[in-house]
């Protein structure tokens, strides 16, 4: 496999950082010089530059044959010790092209945004040296051509996404909705730590040698032998590449949002919104779909990891959706759709068809940054109002944010030719006709919880859009009369960025057109020699073209329900049929309406089970610190105090596992001693004479 | 081999600050005769010092530019026949593994003079940088001396020499210059190391009298030899395992046993961790930073010097324990950690569970293992001394460590808050920062020898994060106290010591090329004697 | 087995010294001078017989007809001896607690003293060892008792008297036991007969009185350097004794002990006649750490002193316990530093006692840092040299101390050597005490300096203090000078 050189590679993430540092450390004086351009400016510039450099790049790679579109380019060895070769080295092959393409492409995008949503944060160059922080190391994540470099921007981002979260530091939530965020991304970490050495040491225990490098175990596991033994060899009776493709897959819940670890993806929506469409919709957290579909290699192996892979996904997906029914927060509804619509990519990771996984990546990259950020432009209107339940018929203060949300519903619901379409359907697809799934039912399972997620995400998105942008205004003048929280539409910049990204929300879809139509799929083709390694493994089920029409035209049914439904029951929400569901004293109805209103009271759970161990523990081992291994060094001091109380002498006050433990009792010995050492002479002499007859009767025993 | 004198650099590195003392002594009798006035006694000696310390930082680099990378032997060797009798020798050199310590101490103990002088910044308030200057100088010095000097040191008589040396001015460091409950303290820490060192004692002699013949460096045969090349040659030889039992136990063993548990107390492990949380938080902070950057790091070197280097057959024998101790040091400090109300303790109580990382990256005798594990010292000689100068900064303005009582500083102290969140999140080993390189190399290698003590240290990951985090936002981040508004950001003086160490941790996150130059050649070595090649 | 006095030719001066001292006190009457004068001798006596121990005679063999043996062995202690005295005369002369009317019988005496110490080192008969222990002994007594009128000193001094007696009539008991088995009272026939005796010879009851006579012997030693169980005397003693005698009886007498009681167990006592190396063992650890841990309590800084005086007479055992020729070495070799030390820190003492007005409370300590740092300083450094720290002299006595127990690789000694450091690492405890009162504390209002003490204690304290950092980098002259002077035994 020929590499091409390409040292370009290496500034798409070190410009970001670049602008990263510029406004780290001399951002605020130049915001207080020069204004707010000074700040923004750069940061704007260098991520757009990382995008040309892509473009660069991808006109790059179309110049090669088409099998060797591999650009590389290696900075320095990292750390060389035994057959640890990890580099500081980036890979920029098709599959990382895209990602690439579309984060430095929405990534400007949201950083033009940025600039007319904070106008008004005094801490403006710390947002955006964050915000370029972020788009560091999500392309280091992106291009790097080990894991440990990859492990650097996947705790990197981890970290953007905590200060961005907790930005607004002021409100003790914010802050801790961002502890959570890092803390269970590190759980995450941790399989992906332990995978990573798993991995390492399974190949290095099978062959003698070992990498980190991705190529360089895609071929070493290309070797039948090496597979063979990978999963004949078990641990804790799970073949060695399913524990590996489980702790992996346990790094890709965390970033990714998957049950159990999706707790953490609401909770940061306390962060500024741009930051939620471009950390917490649009990048980051499709980090671990990239994972899975990087690792394709070892997830293929093993068809148990895949089926979890897939069922986890499907079972997110709809667990997410029927939370997003009851939500009144904006952001909250568009939260947990995110964390359903990651499960349609790992049901297509999960189920083998990794390039459609990239291709729902992408194209929701784009419709679900345009929600965020229209509902972004929606909270500046609203005077950062974030409950849905006071807005309402803002269509006539902000048109333009109106139509690119219903634009982005559309999109994410899946109607006919959006790109949302094309690219659930075919993840529905692939699954339905997946061969590998483990468990009975197989695809047709998966298939229908996917369904049922679709029906679902076409109702709640559409739930919000006429909750929020039909009917009467129900915010802040609606009671105290003055006009002055009039909504508005938003600066132009704003609704510019929202146009484009409804744009491409419409038409992304086409470059994935399905084989069915007997049209060029441009994506499949041009991430398959990707993907080519594993493609033998993944089996189809083999149903016909007639099935895939009826699946397409069902599902384009289910999102037509899911919207008028919406619509009969939201639409300038005259009907009371809501409300009455929501008051009614059913136990049933108002049990499961609770139920679900509080996300099935999941994090209750864990703050009770973990973070109460956890917070147990601690205060366990801290008591065994002070009151018994303190004490337990000095043994020595526990026998002198024993001896000590022997002798009725011990210093009550003293007696506090110290180390002069050891002294004090000691030297209530020594008070014993002095007991004895009376000053009376007669008591002198006899134990001399006795201690020399002692002595003699010891010599005697001893040796006589 | 045999290692004839090629330079006194070192001699003259590790004597330098004892001449700085010297002066600074002379420099006080002289206020004896004709008194000078306290400000001019004050600032001269400080002088002194700071020169001196400078003078050691500058042979420092002049030592890291003149050593070879490629050979696995002692350079910069000065060696002498110091006590015929007892064929005591005057043995000073370094190879890959000490010169990375010795320029570690080199720079700390330049930071940490820095941080003890009340230049460059304002300092309100009754502060230790006023007391008994010369005293504290002198006192300072002589544990520089003390602590290159065990780096140096080629000979175990003159390596115990150096490492007694360093705990009378500790004593007087803490005892003196510390915080409320010094005394306890300081007896505490003197105790527990004498402890350790007079076992030690005992096993250095009784190494000597196991060692076979060899010749001193002018050549004259010697029956026995405190020579720790020759010693090491011998105990690869398996000189040791084959010795005469000592009370019914393998001679190496016993022996390893022994010097194991002094050194282990200065690491310290676990049990023997509880004089380190009461040193360093009564110690004045330059003295934790020399405390937690240096201090710590003699134990562990004296492991892989002595244990690992002499007692190969040993430390196999031992390794399973040892990463067992590693082990709980990691986790369960850490959870310690979780549970401290005291700035300064939970960062004392994250030094034992980072030194843990140490211990189980040693016992696995893994290439990655041990490379591990010395980055790891080096990284936590960068990063510990950040955090506790963070510590004291705090100290200096709230005079106050209670993390609690904190909150909201960030909006008064940004670049304060900055820097700490830099060196929590080295400390914490966030990949692209010095602290995760060792930690993921000491994973790697320990995990295919210890796979289960491996799993549950590397829980430790998560909850270091948590303790981490959980401080950040209960000091810096919601609502500012009102108590605390008057406080001011970072000062000059802080600003010199932070930052050149926050650069270099960023430096050799991406970049640590440098430090495994430096010690590739001879940790190779080592591993030959103890590794399976991994 | 030739008389040529030249060996003598110490001994003589000494004696030589004494008459003088008492003639001028006889003669002279106006005080200062006498005072002056009689100091005078006694120092140039001390020095001279110092500069005869150098003269090769000095150590050529058998006097009087085997009663002394002047040999290299009892030059080294001589020449301590030498020195100690030298320096107690001078801050004996500076010291207020000696009485200022009665100096000339207390130079004559302390003269007495050394001539005792110097016969005991050198005597080779059992009646030798017995009279110049008493001579001794006495000599002692009356210098502990110098101070009539203060209560605690002669009361002290009775004590003494009473319980010498009884250890000297023990010693007396077992030396005519002795006679009674080998009909000699020379320690070399001594042991001659008892390895007969042992040899298997003679029947279980005469190897039972053998050894019950040995451990009488025994006794009379212990006394002397204070080992458990006839160290009782010790801390009343120094603690009533004016400071200067105490010093002097720390180290001088001690000295003399170890002196013959090697000599005693080497000629008298050959391997194969009574196992005392292990006897040796268990007396020395259970004094160490008796004195230890009685010492950990003491608030007396002499009595602390007392204490821990005794606990270094377990850790020289020790050593002679290895009853090997390094063993004796390393004896020897800590009884210089011990001597230089001990005195060190006793002439530290001595001033502060001057300077707080008779106090001997450690609470007398606080803050001298502050009052008088020169002496804080040097007290630091006599007390971490008898913990034993480097860079310090006493490190490297007791590092010989272990290293000769080590060299025998056997198992009591380990134990013992395991015993000796863990007491060493508790010694630190109260000797720290000090320290931490003078470093650690603030100057009480209550103790302010009352009135300055003579600087000649401070010279005397940086003369001593000198040598004692000096070895602790460069000790080899003064170990060879005692290795040399243990070949006799080899």
């Amino acid at each position: 496999m020929t590499m091409t050189q390409y040292p370009l590679l290496a500034l798409i993430p070190l410009l970001p950082l670049l602008g990263a540092a510029y406004n780290a450390f001399v951002g605020a004086r130049m915001q207080k010089r020069f204004g707010y351009a000074a700040v923004h400016v750069p940061a704007i510039l260098m991520p757009g530059i990382s995008f040309v450099i892509t473009v660069l790049a991808f006109a790059r790679l179309v110049s090669l044959p088409h099998h060797e579109r591999v650009l590389t380019i290696t900075l320095w060895s990292w750390m060389p010790v035994g057959s640890v070769d990890a580099g500081v080295a980036f890979l920029m092959d098709p599959l990382a092209l895209v990602m690439c393409g579309f984060i430095t492409f929405v990534g400007t995008l949201i950083h033009i945004y940025s600039v007319g949503y904070m106008h008004e944060e005094p801490s403006y160059w710390r947002f955006f040296s964050y915000l370029n922080l972020f788009m560091f190391t999500m392309l280091v994540l992106v291009l790097a051509d080990n894991f440990i470099l990859m492990f650097v921007g996947w705790e990197g981002v981890g970290l953007c996404s905590y200060l961005l979260i907790s930005f607004w530091y002021k409100e003790k939530k914010n802050a801790v909705a961002g502890m959570k965020a890092f803390i269970v991304n590190r759980i995450g970490d941790f399989g992906f730590l332990l995978g990573l050495l798993l991995l390492f040491w399974s190949i290095h225990g099978v062959t003698g040698g070992s990498s980190v490098v991705f190529r360089n175990i895609e071929e070493i596991l290309a070797q039948p032998a090496v597979r063979e033994a990978l999963s004949s060899q078990t641990v804790l009776g799970l073949s060695l590449i399913s524990m590996i493709g489980i702790l992996f897959f346990v790094g890709a819940m965390g970033k990714s949002a998957q049950i159990p670890l999706y707790v953490w993806l609401p909770d940061a929506m306390a962060g500024p919104t741009p930051v939620s469409a471009l950390i917490h919709a649009a990048t980051m957290v499709t980090a671990g779909v990239y994972l899975v579909a990087r690792l394709h290699f070892v997830f293929a192996l093993s068809p148990l990891v895949m089926s979890w892979v897939a069922l986890v996904g499907a079972v997110t997906a709809v667990f997410a959706a029927t939370i997003g029914f009851f939500q009144h927060d904006i952001k909250k509804v568009l939260a947990y759709s995110t964390v359903s619509q990651l499960g349609y990519m790992f049901i297509g990771v999960g189920v083998g068809a990794y390039w459609v996984a990239i291709f729902h990546v992408m194209t929701h990259a784009f419709f679900k940054a345009c929600l965020f950020l229209g509902s972004g432009s929606v909270i500046l209107g609203c005077h950062h109002e974030q409950d849905m339940r006071r807005m309402g018929g803002l269509k006539k203060f902000m048109p333009v944010t109106a139509w690119t949300y219903f634009i982005a519903c559309c999109a994410i619901a899946g109607f006919p030719f959006t790109s949302g379409f094309f690219s659930k359907d075919e993840i529905l697809w692939k699954a339905f006709d997946s061969g590998n799934l483990l468990f009975p039912g197989g695809g047709l399972m998966i298939w229908a919880l996917g369904a049922l997620g679709a029906v679902c995400t076409a109702f709640y998105m559409f739930r919000s859009y006429y909750m929020t942008f039909t009917g009467e205004y129900r915010g802040a003048h609606g009671h105290n009369g003055h006009g002055g929280h009039q909504p508005h539409e938003s600066p132009r910049n704003m609704t510019h960025v929202l146009v484009v990204l409804a744009a491409f929300s419409l038409v992304a879809g086409f470059i994935g057109l399905p084989h069915l139509w007997h049209l060029p799929s441009y994506l499949h083709h041009w991430l398959d020699p990707v993907f080519s390694g594993s493609a033998e493994i993944i089996r189809s089920a083999g149903h016909g073209s007639g099935h895939e029409w009826a699946l397409m035209i069902f599902s384009v049914a289910l999102a037509l329900t899911g919207w008028a439904f919406a619509r009969w029951l939201y639409r300038d929400n005259r009907n009371a049929a809501p409300s009455r569901l929501i008051e009614s004293k059913h136990p049933l109805v108002c049990g499961i309406h609770r139920l679900v209103y509080n996300k099935y009271y999941v994090d209750e759970i864990y703050d009770a089970v973990f973070v109460g161990f956890v917070m147990w523990f601690r205060k366990i081992c801290d008591w065994i610190d002070r009151n018994i291994v303190d004490a337990l060094v000095n043994f020595a001091g526990l026998f002198g105090r024993l001896v000590g109380r022997v002798h009725g002498l011990t210093d009550t006050h003293v007696v506090d596992g110290a180390v002069n433990g050891t002294a004090w009792s000691i030297a209530s010995m020594g008070s014993a001693l002095r007991l004895v050492q009376t000053g009376n002479l007669r008591t002198y002499l006899y134990i001399a004479i006795s201690g020399a007859i002692a002595l003699v009767i010891m010599n005697f025993i001893l040796f006589g | 081999m045999e290692y004839q004198t090629t330079s006194t650099l070192l001699t003259w590195m590790t004597f330098l600050p004892m001449i700085g003392a010297g002066l600074i002594i002379g420099l006080v009798i002289l206020n004896y005769v004709f008194s000078l006035s306290k400000a001019a006694l004050d600032n001269v000696s400080r002088a002194i010092a700071f020169v001196s310390t400078l003078g050691v930082l500058l042979l420092a680099v002049r030592l890291w530019a003149g050593f070879d990378g490629n050979s696995t032997g002692m350079q910069f060797v000065h060696h002498f026949v110091w006590m015929r009798q007892f064929n005591i020798e005057y043995f000073m050199g370094v190879d890959g593994i000490s010169i990375t310590m010795v320029l570690l101490t080199a720079l700390i103990t330049f930071v940490a003079m820095i941080a003890s002088v009340p230049w460059w910044g304002k300092i309100e308030g009754q502060h230790f940088t006023g007391k008994k200057v010369p005293g504290y100088m002198v006192m300072f010095l002589l544990l520089e001396t003390g602590m290159l000097g065990t780096f140096c040191a080629l000979d175990f008589f003159q390596f115990y020499i150096f490492w007694e040396l360093m705990l009378l001015p500790m004593y007087f460091l803490i005892g003196i210059w510390g915080g409320p409950r010094k005394e306890y303290a300081a007896i505490k820490f003197f105790l527990y190391t004498l402890a350790g060192s007079v076992l030690m004692l005992l096993c250095m002699i009784g190494l000597y009298y196991a060692s076979g013949p060899s010749t001193l460096v002018d050549g004259t045969p010697a029956q026995h030899t405190f020579n720790i090349m020759a010693l090491s040659a011998m105990g690869q030889a398996g000189f040791f395992a084959g010795a005469a039992p000592v009370l019914g136990f393998a001679f190496s063993k016993i022996v390893f046993v022994g010097l194991f548990i002094g050194f282990s107390i200065k690491v310290p492990m676990f049990p023997f961790h509880t004089w380190l949380p009461d040193a360093h938080v009564e110690a004045p902070t330059p003295i934790s930073v020399i405390l937690a950057g240096i201090l710590l790091k003699m134990g562990a070197y004296g492991m892989l010097r002595f244990n690992f280097q002499m007692l190969p057959d040993a430390a196999n024998w031992a390794a399973h324990t040892i990463a067992v101790f590693g082990m709980i040091n990691i986790v369960y400090a850490a959870f310690v950690c979780l549970a401290q109300k005291d700035l300064k303790k939970m960062i004392a109580y994250s030094s034992v569970s980072h030194m843990g990382f140490v211990l189980l990256g040693m016992a696995a005798m893994t290439p990655q293992g041990i490379t591990g594990a010395v980055f790891t010292m080096v990284s936590h000689g960068l990063i510990s001394p950040m955090l506790f100068l963070i510590a004291g900064v705090i100290y200096d303005r709230a005079h106050t460590r209670d993390i609690e009582g904190f909150g909201g500083l960030a909006q008064k102290m940004p670049e304060y808050s900055g820097i700490m969140g830099l060196a929590f999140m080295a400390s914490l080993g966030l990949p692209g920062l010095a602290g995760f390189i060792g930690e993921f190399l000491v994973f790697a290698g320990a995990f295919v020898k210890f796979r289960l003590f491996t799993v549950v240290s590397a829980t430790a990951v998560i909850i270091t994060a948590a303790y981490y985090l959980w401080t950040i936002q209960r000091m810096f981040l919601g609502k500012l106290n009102d108590k605390w508004s008057t406080l001011w950001d970072l000062n000059w003086r802080e600003r010199i010591t932070l930052y050149p160490l926050g650069v270099m941790v960023i430096i050799f996150g991406f970049y640590p090329l440098p430090v495994f130059d430096l010690m590739n050649k001879s940790l190779h070595a080592l591993m030959d004697v103890v590794c399976s090649r991994i | 087995m030739q008389q040529d006095l030249t060996a003598f030719c110490p001994e003589i001066v000494l004696v030589a010294g004494v008459l003088a001292a008492f003639v001028a006190d006889l003669f002279l009457s106006r005080k200062p001078i006498k005072r002056v004068v009689v100091a005078a001798i006694a120092f140039v006596t001390v020095c001279g017989a110092g500069i005869c121990l150098f003269c090769p005679a000095s150590s050529s063999g058998l006097l009087f007809g085997g009663m002394v043996h002047a040999d290299a062995f009892s030059v080294y202690f001589k020449a301590l001896f030498a020195v100690a005295v030298c320096a107690a005369v001078v801050f004996s002369y500076f010291s207020d607690e000696v009485e200022r009317d009665r100096d000339g019988e207390y130079y004559a005496i302390l003269l007495a003293m050394t001539l005792a110490m110097f016969l005991l080192s050198s005597a080779t008969n059992a009646l030798m060892i017995f009279l110049s222990l008493e001579f001794l002994s006495v000599a002692s007594y009356v210098l502990v008792a110098f101070r009539r009128r203060d209560k605690r000193s002669t009361e002290a001094a009775l004590k003494y008297v009473v319980y010498g007696a009884l250890a000297s009539g023990l010693m007396l008991f077992g030396f005519s036991y002795l006679y009674g088995l080998v009909g000699s009272l020379d320690i070399v026939e001594i042991g001659r007969g008892l390895e007969q005796i042992f040899a298997g010879g003679a029947t279980t009851s005469a190897k039972l009185i053998g050894s019950v006579s040995v451990m009488m012997v025994f006794a009379g030693f212990a006394y002397k350097i204070a080992a458990v169980p006839f160290h009782m005397w010790c801390p009343d003693v120094y603690e009533g004794a004016p400071t200067p005698v105490a010093a002097i009886l720390s180290v001088g007498p001690k000295a003399a002990g170890f002196a013959v009681l090697i000599r005693f167990l080497i000629s008298a006592l050959p391997a194969g006649t009574i196992p005392w190396p292990a006897i040796i063992g268990i007396i020395s650890v259970a004094t160490m750490t008796l004195g230890n841990i009685a010492a950990i309590h003491q608030n007396n800084i002499k009595r602390l002193l007392a204490y821990s005086s005794i606990a270094h007479a377990g850790y020289m055992l020790m050593a002679v316990s290895a009853g090997s020729p390094d063993g004796t070495s390393a004896v020897m070799f800590y009884a210089a530093v011990y001597m230089l030390m001990n005195l060190g820190a006793f002439v530290v003492v001595m001033s502060v006692r001057a300077s707080a007005g008779g106090s001997e409370e450690i609470s007398t300590y606080d803050g001298l840092s502050k009052t008088q740092p020169l002496l804080a300083v040097l007290m630091t450094i006599f007390l971490f040299s008898l913990v034993g720290i480097p860079p310090f002299g006493g490190f490297i006595g007791k590092f010989y101390l272990f290293a000769a127990l080590i060299k025998k690789a056997g198992y009591w000694y380990y134990v013992i050597a395991l015993a000796g450091v863990v007491n060493s690492a508790v010694s630190l405890y109260y000797y720290a005490r000090i320290i931490k009162a003078m470093f650690l504390k603030e100057p009480v209002s209550g103790n302010n300096i009352m009135k300055r003490a003579p600087a000649a204690f401070a010279a005397i304290a940086v003369i001593l203090a000198v040598p004692v950092l000096v070895l602790g980098v460069y000790w080899s002259p003064l170990y060879l000078f005692a290795e040399r002077s243990t070949d006799i035994f080899k």
